[in-house]
């Protein structure tokens, strides 16, 4: 699908301009708008999202309050009339049908000269906007009578901002641990929106049915009450921990903005001491890690040996007892009890001799042979095979001590490394907030407050946690024994059926979600890594790119380190295009792209090789680019002219009163 | 007992360990019921050796093994007296110390009892 044009109307700065977005080739698939700082590219972006969704989502300082009509419009206007602001957009899907969407607010100046906005009362949109859809069908326009439905479709509202973005934000998806917002946009993108009603409305419906049973014993009333307890105490903890989580998420930010200015700073050494830190803070975390692994190797080579050990003693007597009854001859036995008990059943000796009476001679030799046979006789293999296991277990138990002397070393090793390196960090911490730069003492202090905070929060929410996980562990339990009371009566059968297909539907469409982001994580890691590598110019300085399952993006340096925090604003900003246009790649959205300020803090070498390769960046695609003349330079423009199939530039005039602009065709 | 150090640890160690525990301090308790208890599928040769091995010496005599069901029915109750052990001990103290405890109780055994 892409933009054939784009008509404002009174809109902002814009009192009548229409863009041609029109392809005069297929692969002339680029559009360039260019523009001075302030001259109205952003509201080009704005204009596009209030004609889809009744909303300007890139308002900036200078507008917020400022009415979306014209102001020339308006002071034009004479008192008592009437006028439009007016957004009309058509696009081309992919079969060349046609949709024009028209959205316009009317605005009135009253006798006294004041603006008023007539907004229509029918309108479900905020502002009272009205927005008009036709689709083509063959040579016929058809209305659409609910189009907010259809570009909920085509474009929704959710994820517009994998479509429609300012290049300077992309690096938002970088900032600290941004994990949430990549997970929450890689659900967006894979739509499990519906899954996750859908397993709502079935937990809605379990609860209903278990509060609706009529007639229950007091031990199941009893139940009941309790798991309503357990619930609400349950839904009351996830909603602080969500609020936990944005806070936590929000001292991240913080720490990590305050941190960023220490690195950019002037101050001798402090940029130095900056990165130093950083470093071993991820060194520490590191360490961190590999002592959880190594205790957790530890622990499991005790369970290992303990049963053994603490049953040493049995498993000794146990071979005591077996070797006695070797000795006498019982294991292996000469005969099976069972075989001896056949011959007598059958009355014929393996020999074939007749033993049926009871007073022959031959018979009572095999009785007396039957009598002296250990019970034990038949279950010698075992007590063989148990003599055995008994054995190795024994002889390993000598491994014990050295296999745990080898795990306390290693641990022993990191943790004297984890305390050396900690012992640096201090010293760090203490060189920086001892600087006399009171500028360096402000950034450090602010960045220690938002660190505390961090960790305080980090302390709640496992504490959160832990308490969420033991009562749904409890609320589980509970449910089981509400289900044996419910059982021990056939006439709640049909609540009992009905409990186990929620839960059972549940269970299904949660593995289906599971299933699903993991696939579109996997999908759009890859994607990323490809587009990443594909476009980036040092290659050789970077190993990987992952997205782990936390959803943080990891960059591996050839170092072996985390590369992240070392890209330079080119490369940041080559993996957040990369990340972008992974996501579109994957989400299987056919929408064009329009994007603000693609290279804006870029300097010249990255803007060049951005622009060389931008092209190759959502192939197949209309993209928009919205760059002022010092992102668009005459080596840029050279990179990108066979791609660019239409160029403007915007003409504006700054006056006191507001803006007037205009987007004509950019001749070079 | 799902928390603390045995989170995310099967059933059957926790298990094993318990009736480590219980043989260890001849303390057995009859069940109830037996939720969460260990299924004898998933036990290796070696696990159901031990259990053997525990019922025998409790029994004195190796005939307790042609009744499988007292045989894990011993096991049970010595794993069910070894879980209330193992509770007092592990939510008696912080979590990290239960994992050095067990550790130093092992090492003591292996020197008094083992290694001569």
């Amino acid at each position: 699908m892409y933009f054939d044009y784009i008509e404002l109307e009174n809109f902002r700065q814009y009192k009548n301009t229409k863009i041609d977005f029109s392809r005069p080739e297929k692969e002339k698939n680029f559009i360039v708008i260019q523009g001075a700082n302030g001259a109205g590219k952003t509201n080009i972006l704005n204009a596009v999202t209030w004609c889809l969704y009744g909303e300007e989502l890139h308002i900036g300082k200078k507008y917020p309050g400022l009415p979306v009509l014209n102001i020339d419009t308006f002071k034009e206007l004479g008192p008592g009339k009437n006028c439009e602001v007016k957004v009309e957009i058509r696009l081309v899907e992919k079969n060349d049908r046609k949709i024009v969407l028209k959205r316009t607010l009317n605005f009135r100046k009253t006798e006294k000269g004041d603006l008023q906005t007539i907004p229509d009362i029918q309108s479900p949109y905020s502002d009272g906007s009205t927005l008009i859809m036709m689709r083509q069908t063959g040579k016929e326009w058809v209305p659409v009578s609910d189009p907010r439905f259809i570009i909920n479709r085509l474009i929704p509202r959710s994820i517009q901002q994998f479509f429609f973005f300012d290049g300077e934000q992309l690096d938002e998806y970088f900032k600290g641990t941004a994990g949430k917002d990549i997970y929450e946009a890689i659900s967006k993108v894979s739509q499990i929106g519906l899954l996750e009603r859908v397993i709502e409305h079935l937990s809605k419906m379990e609860d209903s049915f278990i509060r609706n049973v009529k007639g229950l014993s007091s031990n199941a009333e009893e139940i009941r009450t309790r798991l309503e307890t357990y619930k609400t105490s349950l839904n009351s903890q996830r909603s602080e921990l969500t609020q936990k989580e944005d806070v936590k998420r929000e001292a991240e930010i913080k720490e990590e903005e305050f941190s960023s200015k220490l690195r950019k700073s002037s101050v001798s050494r402090i940029p130095e001491l900056e990165k130093q830190r950083n470093l071993l803070k991820e060194d520490l975390k590191k360490l961190e890690s590999q002592i959880d692994d190594f205790e957790s190797q530890r622990f499991d080579s005790l369970l290992k040996f303990a049963p053994i050990i603490f049953s040493h003693e049995a498993l000794s007597s146990s071979r005591d007892s077996i070797s006695v009854r070797e000795e006498a001859g019982e294991i292996p036995p000469d005969y099976k009890r069972h075989f001896i008990e056949q011959l007598i059943k059958k009355g014929k000796c393996i020999c074939g001799i007749d033993i049926s009476d009871e007073e022959d001679k031959y018979r009572k030799e095999v009785e007396r042979l039957l009598r002296d046979c250990s019970e034990i006789s038949e279950i010698s293999d075992e007590i063989i095979s148990l003599n055995v296991e008994i054995g190795s277990m024994i002889g390993r138990i000598k491994d014990f001590k050295e296999q745990q002397e080898r795990h306390g070393k290693n641990i022993k090793i990191l943790e004297e490394d984890r305390q050396q390196k900690s012992k640096l960090l201090k010293q760090i911490d203490e060189e920086i907030a001892g600087t006399d730069v009171e500028q360096i003492k402000q950034w450090e202090m602010k960045r220690l407050e938002w660190q505390k905070i961090k960790e305080g929060i980090i302390g709640d929410i496992g504490a959160i946690k832990k308490f969420i996980e033991r009562y749904e562990n409890i609320q589980r339990v509970s449910e089981s024994e509400l289900k044996r009371e419910l059982q021990k009566e056939g006439r709640y059968n049909r609540i009992l059926e009905k409990l186990e297909f929620c839960k059972e539907a549940k269970k299904a469409a949660s593995e289906i979600k599971d299933k699903i982001i993991a696939d579109v994580r996997r999908a759009i890691e890859e994607e990323t890594r490809k587009e990443f590598f594909g476009l980036i110019w040092k290659k050789q300085t970077y190993l990987d790119v992952k997205l782990d399952e936390d959803y943080n993006i990891s960059v591996l340096h050839q170092s072996g380190r985390e590369g992240i925090g070392t890209l330079s604003a080119g490369e940041r900003q080559v993996l957040a295009l990369s990340f972008m246009a992974a996501l579109n790649s994957v989400s299987g959205f056919d929408v064009p792209i329009m994007i603000d300020t693609p290279l804006g803090r870029l300097s010249s070498e990255p803007k060049k090789n951005i622009a060389e390769n931008l092209p190759n960046y959502l192939k197949g695609k209309q993209v928009s680019l919205l760059v002022t003349e010092e992102e668009y330079t005459p080596q840029v423009r050279e990179r990108l002219f066979e791609r660019v199939g239409r160029s403007y530039i915007i003409k504006f005039e700054e006056r006191e009163e507001g803006n007037l602009a205009e987007v004509v065709p950019f001749v070079e | 007992m799902e928390d603390g150090p045995f989170k995310g640890r099967e059933n059957k160690e926790l298990f094993l360990l318990a009736m480590g525990i219980g043989f260890h301090e001849r303390s057995q308790k009859k069940l109830k019921s037996k939720e969460g208890y260990v299924r004898t599928e998933y036990l290796s040769d070696e696990e159901k050796a031990i259990i053997k091995s525990i019922a025998i010496s409790k029994e004195g005599d190796l005939s307790i093994l042609l009744d499988k069901k007292k045989v894990y029915s011993i096991a049970e109750e010595y794993a069910a007296a070894g879980i209330k052990i193992l509770s007092e001990k592990v939510f008696g103290g912080e979590y990290g110390s239960y994992i050095k405890k067990l550790e130093s109780d092992l090492v003591q055994i292996y020197r008094e009892k083992i290694k001569k």
